[in-house]
């Protein structure tokens, strides 16, 4: 008969499945001869409490899943894959150092106010001279009228910056401007309905949301 | 000396003068009355099957279809865009490829805001199935949907900018 002593952390061990032959058969042989010598809680007794507790903290953490929706569990994999790019992406070199332009603006930055004010006073001091008119071929303009009234050659104009070439290329709609309709009047004719508002981090988005089911009264009025 | 304190009171003088003289011109600007409207109508499927990416049409809408509230959809597909031109209290109408059609109409301006009405009709029946008046800033953004169509369910982005 063994008289050597059995730790908890062992009978843990020997709980999860993670000892060896040789160890598992150690236990076992003290289990066996435990529940007669032991003065304390026995090593079985151990072992019925760790079954508990797993059972109990099984069932509690299932019911909490089974209240989520598996597509939020594939949305939530989805935020981890994103956040996990970011963390690879931010361990990337260095960006290269700033640009001259960049450099520049950073030069004038504690002379800023005095420099605009000064340009300010100088455009309105020219445009007051000038009486208002646009020097020839200047690319300030964008009127056809000026460009038409105007049919002799033309000075070679440098190319637009791509900036300005993207923000022309969609300019009867930009980037939706996100805050909430109000809903004055809704009707939803034999049709279930709600409305629904999708806070984000650019503002917030109704939606009326449809459904398919017949309803007995579907007017609502606000 | 005397020609510093000079140009600093000019500049103190002038620069106010511009700024206000600006921002008087812009106030001006934003409140001249809208008498027409530009809508853009983007028709776009949720599925249930899918990768999960939202495609480069439908990026305007990413923060929305990455809610909560649309979290049981994994595909995303845009089925067609519009552009309806409406003016004061004359409808215009968009008879979609889905079959669906809506009907906007601009009711006017009311607190720097567009009032609009949307009349949404689905194919195949004379009850609408949503009928509302309603006011969004300008470039403002509504979405109505939710009803079955092909193999998932389609949504109505609207989107509204106020003309003068």
């Amino acid at each position: 008969m063994t008289t050597r002593t059995i730790s908890e952390q062992q009978l843990s061990a020997y709980f999860d499945g993670e000892l060896s032959p040789a160890e598992r058969a150690e236990v076992e042989q003290w289990l066996a001869h435990d529940a007669a010598a032991s003065a304390g809680p026995s090593g079985r007794a151990v072992l019925a409490e760790l079954g508990l507790m797993r059972d109990a903290l099984g069932a509690s953490l299932q019911a909490e899943a089974a209240r989520v929706p598996e597509a939020r569990f594939e949305q939530i994999w989805d935020e981890i894959d994103r956040a996990l790019d970011r963390d690879t992406a931010a361990h990337q070199p260095a960006a290269p150092s700033p640009s001259l332009w960049a450099r520049v603006l950073g030069m004038l930055r504690p002379v800023w106010v005095p420099v605009a004010a000064t340009a300010g006073v100088a455009a309105v001091l020219i445009t007051v001279v000038n009486g208002g008119a646009v020097p020839t071929g200047a690319s300030a303009t964008n009127t056809g009228e000026l460009v038409a009234s105007k049919p002799g050659p033309q000075p070679a104009v440098a190319p637009a910056p791509v900036l300005v070439a993207a923000v022309e290329a969609e300019p009867t709609f930009p980037e939706p401007d996100m805050r909430e309709a109000e809903i004055e009047r809704i009707e939803f004719s034999g049709k279930q309905g709600r409305i629904g508002t999708i806070e984000g981090k650019r503002g917030a988005t109704t939606v009326i949301w449809v459904s398919d089911e017949d309803a007995s009264g579907g007017e609502r009025s606000l | 000396m005397t020609p510093r304190i000079l140009a600093s009171a000019f500049t103190a003088l002038l620069l106010p003068a511009t700024v206000l003289g600006g921002l008087s011109l812009a106030s001006a600007e934003v409140h001249a009355e809208v008498k027409a409207a530009a809508c853009k109508v983007t028709v776009f499927l949720a599925t249930k099957d899918g990768d999960g990416s939202i495609p480069a049409e439908l990026k305007f809408l990413d923060e929305q279809l990455r809610d909560d509230q649309f979290a049981a959809f994994k595909g995303f597909r845009l089925l067609e865009a519009k552009t309806l031109k409406l003016g004061l209290a004359k409808p215009s109408v968009a008879a979609l490829q889905s079959g669906f059609q809506l009907r906007l109409s601009l009711l006017g301006e009311e607190e720097t805001k567009l009032k609009l009405h949307a009349n949404l009709m689905a194919p195949g029946r004379d009850k609408p199935l949503v009928d509302t008046a309603y006011k969004i800033d300008n470039n403002g953004l509504l979405l109505v949907g939710g009803m079955r169509h092909l193999d998932g369910k389609v949504f109505f982005a609207i989107q509204c900018r106020g003309e003068t």
